[in-house]
């Protein structure tokens, strides 16, 4: 067989994206533009109250609208009542109580979406409203109500390490909280439910994760897995906020009912009510260290509001714990992370996963600690970086290369933009001459877990079929893996020419006819499906090895006459396992480091903020495609930049006040500054092409940077996220 | 996060008056795995060991509180988190 050599849109080039343009011209199918012939619409009934008793529902006003098709109840869920990713808390549809604003209680089926809505009003729901438990401090209490049988604490990690004890001769404490983030994905949920003759359903849908909506549709419809044929749909952004279920088993339920295709689609407003959001938390800090700069020991308390039903919300709070202390070597620590059921909105997975949240503290911390010790901020971070070898509070060795200190160094040594562009915070709204207009310059570095954690046997499937099409080779790469607007497509493509040397490959819809995939989310795909693609290649590759029988000169075509090839494979990461109860344990497969600068300019008189430039280095192992990690880098930083400075859910008793994008602000073009970047690749030696993943650290790092500069600029304490120009001022 | 499923999940309804079903309740309460799970029914999902003290306990209670029946379902799954 002769030498293949890969072509130049291998691994390492910056493709581009078959899905950009389409994108950008509105060309794009999403799953919100499925359509079916004799399709019906669904609708949801949801709670206006955020804790509240049902005493009886009455469906017939409904089901009296002309175009009305089925008006559902929890009566109807053939299966399993209740669904969740890890306890299955959640009713698919309320049968007494309700535990949130927007739990869902009926669904309509209705031949016009108008049709539908209208009728979802006219179920009659007769409430006992109830007295809302919305404080999480309060929900530690043992003696109010459980919203739960077990309880209202939904998990509590401690973690032990060195002597929790140990005290330092400068000691500084810190209490930070951060505010209800959303992902904000453009795409509202949305998809097609088709019933299919064999008393099962095809689903098509925007999703994370495809088999684990698989199993938990079958479980709640009362079918067998292989009756639940998922099709992912046009993904509009997903962030973890389509790792939980929002209409899925609604619209397979109506559908499987009517015996007709039923399409949900969420409006923006149903949109905030219909997933899961980030965490807020409250965290409370102790540092402590020498005075030459050592860290000595890290006291740290954190409450992660978990809202109504438990979605990720056990993973978070590990996740918290495990990165509460930030990459620094931290000889002594004692962490408690807790997480709370509340009857607030539902929270989960979001980029970041619980290390956004601590990471806003502990950079709050060292910037503390440095002033405190009279040291450079950047320093103080140097003299205590981790790096390979290190031992993490959790007892576990750092495998990985871990260059936070080179990342500061390279972040530092970046050039710092000029002021005097005569652009002011505030933009045209701004019509003061920069009087009160002053500069600051913040760090943060931070780090977070590769993959999944705690023992989870994390793996993805990928099959690879190499083929003659029209005379030339043809590979066809079909995963489970879902495409939710990173790049994945393109990085599937490069790996199958790199590793087969042709140029030709298609990429098919991802669906359950081939394994899982596991979740688009923890930064994991391009390592973990990537790594399937490259180890179903090199089967392929060596079935046509075997082909040739030796023959060095048989070229791809003449051995593909013979017939396609075809292999299917699996790729696991490392093992994990859990953590013990004194928060010990080898639990993370892998972290990737990032570093962020942030310049802002800051009228301290209006309370405006402008971010000048966002300078970053970060270790991704190896950037597949350049220009989607630079994507990937920018975009992180921009969610960053929203919690740092608008984005909020702003929920009062328990009911949410800005469920649109009128009031709940994410940064436009307009406040996203010039991204300055410095991409490492120092690879993992346990990942395919030692890939670390991309997606998360620039969110996590990008945040507390921002609010460090603000402080730099203002002197004020800045405690909370986001920063409101009322706390700039001193309102 | 998604994460396997649990060793031993036990779906259970119990069979009487309100005060059977309320003590089966508050006897499963404090081994931090009972959920709701329908109307009238609880959930009890983790360790094989752990969810059969707790279903032991809850029917106790609940037949000490005058249950007369008792309706189980158990799920172990080959692939499971211990």
């Amino acid at each position: 067989m002769s030498t293949i050599a890969p072509p130049a849109s291998g691994v390492g080039a910056s493709v581009r994206r078959p899905d950009g343009i389409p994108k950008v011209t509105g060309a794009f199918a999403y799953a919100s533009d499925l359509w079916a012939d004799r399709m019906l619409w669904g609708s949801t009934l949801r709670s206006p109250h955020p804790r509240a008793r049902i005493r009886s529902i009455d469906v017939g006003p409904a089901l009296r609208v002309p175009g009305v098709h089925a008006v559902l109840t929890h009566e109807d869920v053939p299966g399993r009542k209740t669904y969740g990713l890890e306890i299955a808390d959640q009713p698919v549809l309320a049968w007494e109580d309700v535990r949130y604003q927007g739990e869902a209680v009926a669904l309509v089926a209705a031949d016009h979406p108008e049709t539908a809505r209208a009728a979802a009003q006219r179920i009659g729901v007769d409430w006992e409203v109830l007295e809302p438990l919305t404080d999480p401090e309060r929900a530690l209490d043992p003696s109010v109500p459980k919203l739960h049988p077990s309880g209202n604490v939904l998990r509590h990690v401690h973690v032990e390490h060195g002597d929790p004890g140990a005290s330092g001769e400068v000691v500084v404490r810190g209490e930070y909280a951060v505010g209800m983030q959303d992902q904000a994905f453009l795409g509202p949920e949305s998809g097609l439910a088709v019933p299919a003759e064999d008393g099962g359903v095809d689903l098509y849908i925007a999703t994370q994760w495809l088999h684990v909506d698989r199993d938990q549709l079958a479980a709640s419809l009362d079918l067998e897995p292989e009756q639940v044929r998922l099709v992912l749909g046009g993904v509009g952004g997903a962030f973890g906020g389509r790792e939980d279920l929002s209409m899925q088993v609604h619209a397979c339920m109506l559908a499987l009912h009517t015996g007709r295709p039923v399409k949900m689609m969420y409006g923006r407003e149903e949109s905030f009510f219909g997933h899961i959001h980030r965490h807020p938390a409250r965290l409370r800090y102790e540092h402590h260290a020498t005075r030459d700069g050592k860290l000595v020991a890290v006291r740290a308390w954190i409450l992660l509001d978990g809202g109504a039903y438990a979605s990720s919300s056990t993973a978070v709070c590990s996740n918290a714990a495990s990165f509460a202390c930030g990459p620094y070597e931290v000889p002594n620590a004692e962490v408690d992370a807790y997480v709370v059921y509340t009857d607030n909105p539902p929270c989960g997975a979001m980029r970041g996963f619980g290390a956004v949240q601590t990471c806003f503290a502990h950079e709050a911390q060292m910037d503390r600690l440095a002033a405190a010790l009279e040291l450079d901020p950047v320093e103080l971070r140097r003299r205590n970086a981790l790096s390979t070898g290190s031992t993490l509070p959790t007892g576990a060795a750092v495998r990985c290369p871990a260059p936070v200190a080179e990342l500061l160094e390279r972040v530092v040594a970046m050039p710092e933009p000029e002021g005097g562009d005569g652009l002011w915070p505030g933009g045209v709204s701004n019509v003061t001459r920069g009087e009160g207009v002053r500069r600051g310059v913040g760090y943060a570095v931070g780090f977070k877990n590769i993959g999944y954690s705690e023992g989870f046997d994390d793996y993805s499937t990928a099959r690879v079929r190499l083929s003659l099409a029209g005379g030339e080779p043809l590979a066809e790469v079909h995963t489970a893996a879902a495409e939710v607007g990173q790049g994945l497509v393109t990085v599937q493509e490069q790996i199958a020419r790199q590793e087969l040397g042709v140029e030709r490959v298609a990429v098919l819809p991802a669906d359950t006819q081939v394994g899982t995939a596991g979740s688009s989310s923890a930064s994991r795909q391009t390592m973990m499906t990537g790594g399937a693609v490259q180890a179903a290649c090199e089967a392929v590759m060596e079935a046509l090895r075997e082909r040739a029988g030796g023959e060095p000169g048989a070229s791809l075509v003449d051995l593909l006459a013979a017939g396609p090839v075809e292999a299917t494979r699996e790729y696991h990461h490392r093992q994990t396992f859990p953590l013990d109860d004194k928060g010990q344990g080898d639990a993370h497969v892998t972290f990737a480091f990032a570093a962020h600068r942030a310049v802002v300019d800051v009228d301290v008189e209006l309370g405006l903020v402008r971010v000048v430039e966002i300078a970053t280095a970060q270790d991704v192992g190896k950037a597949i495609n350049p220009q989607a990690v630079e994507g990937q880098i920018e975009g992180g930083i921009a969610q960053g930049l929203g919690l740092a400075l608008m984005e909020e859910i702003q929920v009062v008793d328990g009911e949410v006040r800005n469920a649109s994008f009128t009031d709940y602000l994410i940064p436009t073009v307009l406040d996203m500054p010039p991204v300055r970047l410095d991409v490492l690749e120092l690879g993992d030696p346990d990942a395919p092409y030692g890939l670390r993943g991309v997606g998360e650290p620039p969110t996590i790092s990008s945040t507390p940077a921002i609010v460090s500069a603000l402080r730099a600029a203002t002197g004020a304490a800045l405690t909370r996220v986001p920063v409101r120009p009322d706390d700039i001022v001193g309102l | 996060m998604p994460v396997p499923p649990a060793e031993l999940t036990a779906h259970f309804a119990i069979e009487g008056p309100d005060e059977a079903r309320a003590a089966a309740t508050d006897a499963a309460g404090p081994s931090g795995l009972a959920r709701e799970a329908g109307p009238g029914e609880l959930m009890l999902a983790g360790p094989r060991s752990e969810v059969l003290a707790a279903l032991g306990e809850a029917i106790a209670a609940a037949l000490d509180a005058g249950a007369h029946g008792l309706d189980v379902k158990l799920e172990a799954p080959t692939e499971s988190r211990r």
